[in-house]
Formats: structure tokens, sequence, C-alpha cells
């Protein structure tokens, strides 16, 4: 199935991605980011916190975005 | 003037926003139309040099042909860089312009994640503000994260958004930085840069404002406008004072930062230094670092430049008169030189008080003065030209 995927993490890119009937979040998370702690991320499915064991559905729309992000002085 | 947004309110602003996206969708597309014009250029002038060519060639002017295969050269030139801006400004990733609702939907996410959300329509700013934010145990307020609306459409708007503290707690050090990333009200995003950049080109506006937080409660020490140990001001290295950026010196000598009280300057090169790597010049009193001391060459006291410079060292007010003395013969009853066991040597004088000492850059001992066929060299009032018999 597909779903719609923003990965605030980096460039920030939106991207349809195919992912396996039954993909919880948790793993859907670990499949993207990886080597990443989620509780360093919000993740959003439709908009809306969601358990790690909340079940994608065909269209969803997830969003990850990281709580830590380093700023730097303008170059 | 805040305004609450009711619900037609939050329908007008996501199709205000829409219409600056659209206008932004718009730009990106003129400015590739602008590279293909200037290529076209390019190669209207290479299409001229080409019929010149055409010409020279038929008639044999080989002068100007070689003047013509200069010109082509330049204009090969220009195009490979005209056709890399055009593939760059044709590169960039189509971002599809989001529907009404979709920004709709943005907004009011935006709104449930900071618990509210702020439009000021009379500069078209939308807003939230963050939790307080305390970095490392200092605490630095809660901020205001401002979007401007007109600025989305806008390539050459200075700034898409600004980043102001509510509850200001700047540093000591500059009070225009806010919070270690915050520069007048700017945000120096660092990591987060790119991702922002698309939230916002694809007018996802909860995620860029949820990203900007996550910036504002992040402290990245390596590259902050000011870290957080001189948040409060740095301490004088000398006496230990707290003091702000203003009333802080860099001592050039030592490399360390001083208040006002604790730092001087040299009198000789005017540079900032602290009171512990100044020191007064023997001669004129002045205080002077370490880098504007240097010694006599006549004696090997220490100085300053100005000092040696002038010829202002003591030791050269003791030099006899040698003119006098290598040209009159009579005169050496006056005054001789005698060179004592180390070699130096001794001006003796029959005058009172003229008994001095000094180095002169040849001394030469009785029996070397014999060998040679030439009277002993007295250095002149520098040290550098010798003055001969």
């Amino acid at each position: 199935m597909r779903i719609l995927f923003i990965n605030n993490d980096g460039g920030g890119y939106a991207d349809y991605v195919d992912v396996a009937q039954g993909t919880t979040v948790d793993k859907f998370f670990s499949q993207q980011i990886a080597g990443a702690k989620s509780e360093d991320y919000l993740i959003r499915v439709n908009r809306q916190p969601v358990a790690r064991d909340h079940v994608l559905q065909e269209g969803d729309r997830v969003t990850i975005t990281p709580t830590k992000v380093e700023g730097a002085v303008a170059a | 003037m805040e305004n609450p947004l009711s619900e037609k309110g939050f329908w007008r602003l996501a199709g205000a926003i829409r219409d600056r996206l659209c206008a932004a969708q718009m730009n990106r597309y003129r400015e590739v139309q602008t590279q293909v014009q200037h290529l076209i250029a390019d190669l209207a002038e290479l299409d001229a040099v080409r019929r010149k060519f055409s010409l020279c060639l038929a008639q044999g002017w080989t002068a100007a042909a070689a003047s013509l295969a200069e010109e082509a050269l330049r204009l090969f030139r220009n195009l490979h860089y005209t056709g890399q801006e055009a593939v760059k400004a044709a590169e960039k990733p189509e971002i599809p312009v989001p529907s009404v609702r979709e920004v709709l939907e943005e907004l009011l996410q935006a709104e449930e994640e900071f618990e509210g959300l702020q439009y000021y329509p009379d500069d078209e700013i939308l807003s939230v503000t963050t939790d307080a934010v305390e970095l490392e145990g200092v605490y630095l307020g809660d901020f205001e994260v401002q979007l401007l609306i007109p600025a989305l459409g806008d390539p050459n708007h200075r700034s898409l958004y600004q980043i102001v503290a509510l509850d200001p707690h700047p540093s000591l050090r500059n009070d225009s930085v806010t919070h270690p990333h915050v520069n007048d009200q700017r945000l120096c995003a660092g990591d987060a840069g790119a991702a922002i950049e698309m939230a916002l080109a694809g007018g996802r506006i909860c995620d860029f404002f949820m990203l900007v937080r996550s910036v504002l409660t992040t402290y990245n020490r390596d590259s902050a406008y000011v870290v957080l140990e001189d948040w409060e001001g740095s301490s004088c290295y000398d006496c230990g004072s707290v003091v702000g950026e203003d009333d802080s010196f860099f001592c050039t000598s030592c490399e360390n930062e001083f208040c006002g009280e604790c730092s001087s300057y040299c009198h000789r090169c005017e540079e900032t230094t602290c009171s512990g790597c100044l020191a007064p010049c023997p001669v004129c009193e002045e205080s002077t670092c370490n880098s504007c001391l240097t010694t006599c060459p006549e004696c090997g006291r220490i100085l300053c430049r100005d000092c040696r410079e002038e010829g202002k060292c003591p030791c050269l007010d003791e030099e006899p008169e040698s003119e006098e003395n290598d040209d009159n013969d009579s005169n050496r009853s006056e005054g001789t030189a005698a060179a004592g066991e180390d070699g130096e040597v001794r001006i003796v004088s029959d005058a009172p008080g003229a008994s001095q000492t000094g180095t002169p850059i040849e001394a030469h001992t009785s029996e070397e003065r014999d060998s040679e066929t030439r009277a002993p060299v007295l250095a002149d009032r520098l040290g550098e030209t010798p003055l001969l018999p």
C-alpha cells in the first residue's frame, strides 16, 4: 500500500512510499529513520499523534519531525 | 493588532497563503524564463560571429579571423556558464502548491500543536508561541515565531520569518542575541535550514513552526552566537568581575578578556593590552607591550621601539667624540679607549665625570690593535654605520 511520507529530518522532502500491509508506526519509523530513537521525533499520522503500535492504512499521511535540531551561526 | 481567527478568518488566511505560494511558483518559472533569454542572447552573438567568420575566410583575412576566434572562445565560455545557471534554475524541484483546504488543515494543526495561533492582519503576520525555553540551566523565556505571509511569494524579501523573545533574557555580551541561535530576531536554522525551506515552499505551515521550535529547544555549542557559558557576560581574567561585551576588552598579548579596570593600551602600537602585559619603557616611561619592546644594539638595554629608533638610549649619550679622538693624536691624552679583560671598551677621560663604559660593535685589546693596520672602529649613535678614522 502507498502512504505519503513527509520526512522533516534533513532535506524535508515529501514523497509517496510503499509499505507492507499491517506496518505499524514503530516499524515504519525504524525503516525510514535508521539508527534514531523515536522519542526524539514527533510522529503524526493524518496530522494526529498516534500510538507506536498504530497500524498504517492506505493513503495515510505520515510526518516525522525531529525535536532536536542544531542551529548554527549564519555563515 | 492581534486578531483571533474565526472559522471564516482561517479560510481567508489559507486562501491568502495559497495565493502567495502560487506567486512563488510563478517566480520559479520566471527564473527559468530569464535563463532561457540569457542563452538566446548568447546564441545570437555567436551567430553574428559565424557570419563574420564566413566573410573573413572567403576573403582570406587571417588577422580578422584570429580576432574572431578569440571572440568565439569568450562566447563559448559565456554559454557554458549560462547553460549551467539555466540547468540549476530548471532543476529546482517542482513543489506542488497545496489546495486551500490543505493549507487550512495545516493552520488548524498548528493551532492544536501550539495551543493557539495568532494573526496580525495589519502586517500579515502569522505566529505561534513556544513554551518557555531553558537551555543548560539558562532561562531564555518564551518566543514568538512570526511568519511573514507577504514574504512567501517574494524571493527578494529579507527574511521569511522572525523570532521575537516575549520575555527577553538576552545575553549580557550582546543584547540582540536572545537565544544562542537567534541574533536580531533572525534564527540561524543550521541543520533545519533545508527542511524549513521545503516546508514553507510546500505550504506546510505547521511543519515549519515545529521545525523552528525544535531548533529553539536545542543548543549547539559549536555554532552559537554567544555560548551559554558566557550568557551572563564574561569574567575578567584578572579580577574576575563579570562584564558584558561592550565592557570587555581582549588583550592582544595574552589573548584573555579583561574588564575596563584591568585593561589598558600600549602607547606605541595602541593595541588593547591588559595591565599585566604592559611594562614601562625605561627611557620614556610610557606603558609598552611586549611586541613594542626591543633591545638597544649598543648596550643590550631593554627599551621601546620608538626610543631605539630615535636613538634615545642613554648609552648613546655616553659615547666619546670619536672623530676628535681619531683625528687628533694630541687629544688622546684627554680621553682614551682602553680594553678591559672581557674586551669591553672603557672610555677614560680626564674631564670630570667623563669616565664611562660602553659596548662598541668592535672592541679590541691593545695587542689586536697593534696587529691591525687601521685604527679601531667605533659605532655611530645608532650602531649601524661605523665611523672610519
